[in-house]
């Protein structure tokens, strides 16, 4: 029993730390419709942010994490304001989108490695000591505190999507872009709305991250693979779906690997993808459309 | 029309790409270019220069320029000097296969030191078998880079050494009749395993593992089914020391009061042994100990700390990778810069050769004849184990 209660917590960790991914890089996929790769590196980029500020400034930390709040998503807006906008306007295809975020990607994180080197690097903010104990299950404050972040962003997000009138704007525009334009949308507040939420939603991933599992430029990549994975599991053009998807990610891949060797552990999440992307590819949470 | 958006963005890359390369192929210490003539001698050095590895790749390359600039200094090979070409094999098969083909088809070298990890030799050994390269490597021990080709020699000694000594100390002192493991999925990792695995099971004893990929960061799960298998030890074979710390850190958190192994990729990690003191406490390795206080040894260190201003890390495979750069000096001045002639060399004329990590004789095999010893890690400090 503790130990299913373990396995369920350790699929909780991994599933939150995908969907803190996973939910940013879902909604400037759902408002621009196209694979926005960097994210992953955006997230490194605000781990890293944070080391600036925290560790070698010496600001406060959760000052820090303000600035580094504010950072990035300023450089998200720019990213979007000064690279993806102007393509887009020439009538870019996604596939090159896609190819500019995965350059985008590349000279982030090599611009990280040329300013903070390759050696991992860690806070030493939080001190590490044995789990807090619920039933015989191990869990640490810093975990609980990321799986309750990850939770209230769902709600948050499922609330914001569903109620507020930015968030009906956005998914206007996700759910046909044309009809939203006509309709006196203005797209481009939307995408760059998306690309600052997003970003900000980077950074927080960032320092929760690497508060959780340290600081090295190339981390980016890793977590991108896994938050798409979830994404596209829960649903892509939903936002609540993709962190609900990553959850699920986290918890099948880490009770997977109790019963077979953990060396399969990236098969098994991607397995799943495939079999999501084969017999539902619209994901858990997948969005209708009225003509297919 | 809408093809201009798609060159203007290959233009872009294009140029990022080709800013990038001019950035990092810039030799590490700004040498000045001057001292590179038009009679130079080509060397290819491949070792990982960038993701976690690189720990020990930074110093790795310090240590080879560092190596060559004191040769050249002295005036180079019969007049020639010598000049490196460091590409990053990244620690990885793949990348270090890319690296070596540039190297040779591109640099058109005859010589390369590398890879440093087990990885990029068991990936570039047949590339420069079939261009008849020499390969010479100072970090390489995966137990299957043992005779795999005339043109790679190495002068680090295979895995199967530390996986034997640490299975007799578990065995025979520790008392210990079964061992856990948590492997990294790379050549090196794998090797200790086995050659570990293989004498453990020759003595009597049991041993189960766990695997992750290169690149993970939850070992939750791994570690509560390890736990639950109640082993006597818990060998812990990575390639990297980052990816040791994270593991040692969720044992930690997982409440779990287990004896540790650690390969020696994380005993040699001096600055990380001193930082995580307290989860290596008692911590056994096997490490292939240089000789610290041979001449080389010294000269090496003291260059090291005056020329980069920082001790020397990883002392076992820096001196390994200093004496193999002067191993090839003396190569090149006895039969020139011929791959062929290179690999012929070293299979027949390394014998008891004075060098920084002790003395060195290379077999027919083309391995470092020499081992490891056991060491137990004390107040953030590797001592030998008595």
């Amino acid at each position: 029993m503790a130990i299913l209660l373990q396995i369920l917590f350790n699929g909780l960790i991994a599933g939150s730390i995908y969907a803190l991914v996973a939910v940013g890089f879902s909604l400037i996929y759902s408002t621009g419709r196209f694979m926005h790769f960097a994210h992953g590196a955006v997230v490194a980029l605000g781990a890293y942010l944070q080391y600036w500020f925290f560790n070698l400034i010496g600001i406060n930390f959760y000052l820090s994490f303000i600035l580094t709040l504010f950072s990035v998503s300023l450089i998200g807006y720019l990213m979007h304001r000064f690279v993806y906008k102007p393509l887009k306007d020439r009538g870019s295809s996604s596939a090159v989108l896609l190819i500019v975020s995965v350059g985008l990607m590349i000279v982030i994180e090599n611009f990280i490695l040329l300013i903070f080197g390759a050696n991992v690097k860690s806070y030493s903010f939080l001190e590490i000591r044995k789990g807090i104990e619920i039933a015989g299950a191990l869990i640490t404050p810093l975990q609980i505190f990321i799986i309750a972040i990850s939770v209230a962003l769902f709600l948050l997000l499922y609330f914001f999507m569903k109620k507020s009138k930015l968030g009906r704007i956005i998914r206007a525009v996700s759910d046909n872009p044309e009809l939203a334009r006509i309709s006196g949308i203005n797209a481009h507040f939307v995408h760059s709305a998306s690309f600052i939420i997003g970003s900000a939603m980077a950074s927080l991933a960032g320092v929760l991250i690497a508060l959780e599992q340290n600081l090295e430029p190339t981390m980016g990549l890793n977590l991108i693979v896994k938050g798409f994975t979830g994404a596209v599991i829960g649903g892509i053009m939903s936002i609540p779906g993709s962190i609900a998807g990553s959850f699920f990610l986290g918890i099948v891949e880490n009770a997977g690997i109790w019963y077979l060797p953990s060396g399969y552990k990236d098969a098994i999440a991607f397995v799943i993808l495939f079999l999501f992307l084969i017999f539902k590819p619209k994901g858990i949470f997948g969005v209708k459309k009225r003509d297919e | 029309m809408t093809n201009k958006p798609l060159i203007f963005a290959l233009i872009i890359i294009v140029v990022v790409i080709v800013i990038f390369a001019i950035a990092s192929s810039k030799p590490a210490n700004n040498v000045p270019v001057e001292n590179v003539q038009s009679t130079k001698i080509k060397i290819g050095v491949i070792g990982p220069y960038s993701g976690d590895a690189a720990v020990y790749g930074e110093p790795y390359r310090e240590v080879v320029q560092m190596a060559i600039d004191e040769i050249n200094s002295k005036g180079g090979i019969n007049g020639s000097k010598i000049e490196a070409i460091f590409e990053d094999g990244k620690c990885s098969g793949q990348d270090s296969a890319s690296a070596a083909q540039k190297l040779i088809n591109i640099d058109k070298v005859q010589v390369i030191i590398g890879g440093f990890c087990s990885s990029e030799s068991l990936a570039i050994v047949p590339i420069a078998e079939q261009n008849k390269v020499f390969l010479l490597s100072a970090g390489s021990s995966s137990p299957d880079l043992t005779g795999i080709s005339k043109y790679f020699a190495r002068n680090y000694p295979s895995d199967s050494a530390q996986g034997i000594v640490l299975a007799d100390v578990s065995y025979n002192d520790k008392g210990w009749r079964k061992i856990a493991f948590i492997v990294e999925q790379l050549d090196y990792p794998l090797g200790i395993y086995r050659a570990y695995t293989k004498e453990f099971e020759r003595l009597g004893g049991k041993t189960l593992k766990e695997e992750f990929a290169k690149g993970e960061t939850n070992f939750r799960t791994i570690i509560s089914k390890l736990k639950a298998e109640s082993p006597d030890a818990l060998f812990i074979s990575v390639q990297t020391p980052a990816a040791a710390e994270r593991i040692v850190k969720q044992i930690k958190e997982a409440d779990w009061n287990i004896s540790l192994m650690v390969s020696d990729s994380v005993s040699g990690d001096a600055e990380g042994l001193k930082r995580l003191a307290k989860f290596y406490e008692g911590a056994l390795a096997a490490e292939f100990v240089a000789d610290e206080q041979s001449e080389a040894f010294k000269r090496l260190s003291e260059n090291y700390k005056s020329r980069y201003n920082k001790d020397l890390p990883y002392k076992s495979y820096m001196a390994t990778t200093y004496d193999a750069v002067y191993l090839l000096k003396d190569a090149l001045e006895q039969v020139g810069y011929n791959g062929e002639k290179i690999a012929e060399w070293f299979r027949t004329s390394v014998k008891d050769w004075k060098g920084a990590s002790g003395s060195i004789t290379i077999g027919e095999n083309g391995d470092l004849v020499a081992g490891h010893k056991v060491k137990i890690i004390r107040n953030g400090k590797s001592e030998l184990y008595q």
